[in-house]
């Protein structure tokens, strides 16, 4: 479950201090639920999910991420809870020094699983995107879609308990993106916790879910209930 | 051709390459710093050993001949010795007195006359007097001018203690440069440390974001900074080898008058013999060199970088 009350975050900037990017934000969101997050470039969309995942600490309001309170839990409990979150960026954040596969491997390895589990889920994730043969290729020898796949294998194989994907089709085909929130809305049903943001007027109408709309850092309407 | 996928055991990014020779360099000669000092001060401890033991608690007898117009001893002169010898023994404030044979002679003068000049010299009787452990060496030496009133009487007490000083001073500016040493190291390793982190600041960003730990990130990092510095110091310890070796056979003679006659190592097998040669307290104390090196660098690297990750989420 992901609950936020009045949460604020802003980004230390070098001249002007802190800027504002989050404003007041409250929702909720059940397990196994599926969300969309809307609004225009620059709303906030990519800062929430940072704050959802982990990676920007809100400056104040109250958060429960599974049950844990980030504000106030230790060091290991953050690195913990970080395992058990999936995230897609916007910019991929590869490593550029790994191969695709190794990239995938990654969370799995940090998270201690069997090293000959590891290969073989990998592969298959890999396989299931359509990235079958390029398992050696490193970042910069794939395109920008094969990338995001990439991306979004890393984000999968762990299995996570919540999944955040900041728009995860921007790079792809249609078929391809239809293919993905297929399988999204597929580990909802396994009780993964999904949240994408998104621009995409097409998506969002083919894909009919709640959604949060975030506009200009704050909570600006949606078809989900608030709190 | 398709090779077969493959995860390599290291792939997590945090990988050095090529960049931090220049780190392996000052380790090095940080190493070959504090090996040299660790030489100096094991060379003053070694001296200022025999120097007590020794030097300052031997007295030197240097008896007068009866005839003015030579200097070789005579006849009188070995009895008058005897005598004296005989009585200084049965003093309560002296341990042992004896005379100097030609041949301790020999090889106490040899570092100013070379070896054998005895044989070409005429040569005073000196004898050397060992004073009581309790004994003053006030009372001792009233003692002996008692007994000998015409004789040099020439403690090298004086000389002992300063020459002790010496030694001390020694040893307290070889343990300085030894700490300036790991002091420059473990700057050395900060600096490092900092330029890796602001390189793989992405790296790391990206780990951290998926689940690794403080721990996992310094200790990878330490690991391979660790790895360095002992290389370093290895080579350090290494390279100076050669310089401690010629240095070891310049102070020998200071603490083995005997070791003077010796000359250099005539070959490869003698110097390495003489490389080789060192007391076994200091081969163990400069083995421990890149140990030590591995060390520093291993917990200033594990200590910095956890202080850096503080700033991540
Ligand atoms: N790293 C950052 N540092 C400072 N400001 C940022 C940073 N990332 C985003 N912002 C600012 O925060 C606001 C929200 O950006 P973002 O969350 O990326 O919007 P969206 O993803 O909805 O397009 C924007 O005004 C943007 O300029
Ligand atoms: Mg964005």
């Amino acid at each position: 479950m992901i609950h936020l009350q009045n949460v604020h975050a802003r980004y230390p900037t070098a001249h002007r201090g802190l800027a504002g990017a989050l404003n007041s934000i409250s929702f909720t969101v059940a397990k196994g639920e599926f969300r969309w997050l809307t609004g225009a470039s620059g709303a906030g969309k990519s800062t929430l999910l940072a704050v959802l995942g982990l990676s920007l600490r809100p400056t104040s309001g109250q958060m429960d991420i599974l049950g844990v309170e980030p504000a106030r839990a230790k060091r290991s409990q953050l690195t913990r809870l970080r395992r058990r979150i999936g995230t897609i960026h916007q910019d991929y954040r590869l490593l550029e020094q790994l191969t695709a596969l190794e990239n995938v491997a990654l969370p799995l390895r940090l998270a201690g699983t069997d090293p000959r589990l590891i290969a073989r889920e990998s592969c298959d994730i890999l396989a299931w995107l359509g990235l079958a043969g390029r398992e050696n290729a490193y970042p910069d020898q794939l395109s920008g879609g094969e990338c995001q796949r990439v991306a979004i294998a890393r984000a999968l194989v762990v299995r996570p308990d919540i999944l955040l994907a900041d728009e995860p089709t921007n790079a792809l085909e249609e078929t391809e993106s239809r293919r993905l929130l297929g399988l999204f809305q597929e580990i909802c049903g396994h009780g993964t916790t999904v949240i994408v943001a998104t621009h995409n007027e097409t998506l969002l109408r083919d894909f009919p879910a709640p959604s949060i709309e975030i506009a200009q850092g704050r909570v600006a309407g949606g078809t989900a209930p608030l709190p | 051709m398709k090779t077969s996928p493959r995860i390599r055991a290291s792939a997590d990014g945090l990988n050095r390459h090529g960049g931090d020779r220049g780190l392996m360099a000052v380790i090095a000669a940080m190493a070959a710093l504090a090996t040299l000092a660790l030489g100096g001060w094991s060379g003053a401890t070694a001296l200022q050993d025999h120097w007590r033991n020794a030097l300052t608690r031997t007295i030197f007898v240097e008896l007068s001949t009866t005839d003015p117009d030579t200097s070789a001893p005579d006849e009188a002169t070995h009895q008058n010795a005897d005598k004296l010898i005989e009585k200084l023994n049965g003093s309560p404030v002296i341990h042992t007195v004896k005379r100097l044979s030609r041949s301790e002679l020999d090889a106490l003068l040899a570092p100013w006359l070379g070896g054998g000049a005895s044989g070409t010299l005429s040569l005073p009787t000196v004898l050397t007097v060992i004073p009581d452990r309790d004994a003053s060496m006030d009372q001792v030496l009233h003692t002996l001018r008692d007994a000998a009133p015409d004789a040099a009487i020439e403690p090298s007490a004086s000389w002992g203690s300063r020459l002790g000083l010496l030694a001390t001073s020694l040893r307290i500016s070889a343990v300085g440069v030894m700490g300036l040493a790991l002091c420059a190291t473990a700057g050395v390793v900060m600096l490092s440390v900092r330029m890796v982190l602001l390189s793989r600041r992405k790296t790391v960003e990206i780990l951290h974001a998926l689940g690794a730990s403080d721990g996992m990130i310094a200790g990878r990092i330490a690991r391979q900074t660790a790895l360095m510095t002992g290389l370093g110091g290895l080579c350090g310890a290494l390279a100076v080898w050669p310089a401690l070796t010629v240095l070891a056979r310049i102070m020998a003679p200071f603490g083995d008058v005997r070791l003077s006659g010796i000359a250099w190592p005539a070959d490869a097998g003698a110097w390495m013999q003489a490389a080789l040669g060192f007391p076994v307290p200091f081969l163990e104390l400069a083995a421990s060199v890149p140990f030590v090196m591995a060390f520093v660098g291993w917990i200033v690297s594990e200590f910095s970088v956890r202080l850096w990750l503080r700033r991540l989420p």
